[in-house]
């Protein structure tokens, strides 16, 4: 299904889910052109932070990715356990991530990251520079082939500035 | 490909003021600048809704409708 990134971000706004969103939707957001087909956040990983993101995914009819075909739903003994949580919901592909990057949790990112108006939501997105080195400790072939892009796009916003 | 019909690159400057040129249009690896400048003078929301309807395009072309 494709994603409805607005619709994404307005659940998780309405469950008040703690998060940054990171990956090609903080690219996007960020300037990048270029998109993406799924919506990547790092979550708050403490008890009631899984609690309303576990509410919000059972509204969303939210399923693992499940490479077997398997029917398995988040839990929140899942959601405190699995640090990477690729799901698929009513609204699109969603991934709940404990971190990024070199195991850099929500706590550590919040303050790299700055806050966006989409219409009426207020949203954390993660400063452009720590994106790019998410994907480059990552280091995946889909995520190198991004950086002359990311890199490019941080120099010019970098420009703008001056 | 960046040459005109007269074989002349167009990544130098235009003989005159009127012509198109690609100067400054691409980085040395190649990435498109004139998209990110265009980007970046969207607002988020304004990003985001671009990207969302670039994929809308191309589900509704997969799925053999008119986007």
């Amino acid at each position: 299904m494709t994603p409805r990134f607005l619709d994404l971000l307005r659940a998780l706004d309405r469950h008040a889910v703690e998060h940054v969103i990171v990956g090609g939707v903080a690219a996007i957001l960020e300037g990048a052109p270029m998109t993406t087909l799924d919506l990547d956040v790092v979550f708050r990983v403490d008890d009631r932070n899984v609690s309303r993101l576990h509410a919000l995914l059972v509204e969303l009819d939210a399923r693992y990715r499940d490479p077997a075909g398997r029917s398995i739903t988040p839990t929140a003994d899942r959601l405190r356990a699995n640090r990477v949580n690729l799901l698929e919901t009513k609204l699109g592909p969603l991934d709940v991530l404990q971190e990024v990057g070199a195991g850099r949790r929500y706590e550590e990112l919040l303050p790299r990251s700055h806050a966006r108006d989409v219409g009426d939501l207020r949203v954390y997105v993660l400063d452009l520079a720590d994106v790019i080195a998410s994907k480059e400790v990552a280091g995946r072939e889909k995520d190198l082939a991004m950086l002359p892009l990311l890199r490019r796009t941080l120099e010019l916003k970098r420009e703008a500035r001056h | 490909m960046f040459e005109n019909k007269d074989g002349e690159s167009r990544l130098r400057r235009p003989r005159a003021a009127e012509e198109p040129t690609l100067e400054g249009a691409f980085a040395n690896d190649g990435v498109d600048l004139t998209l990110i400048r265009w980007m970046l003078q969207l607002t988020p929301a304004e990003r985001l809704r671009a990207a969302q309807d670039l994929l809308d395009a191309a589900s509704a072309l997969r799925a053999g409708d008119d986007p």
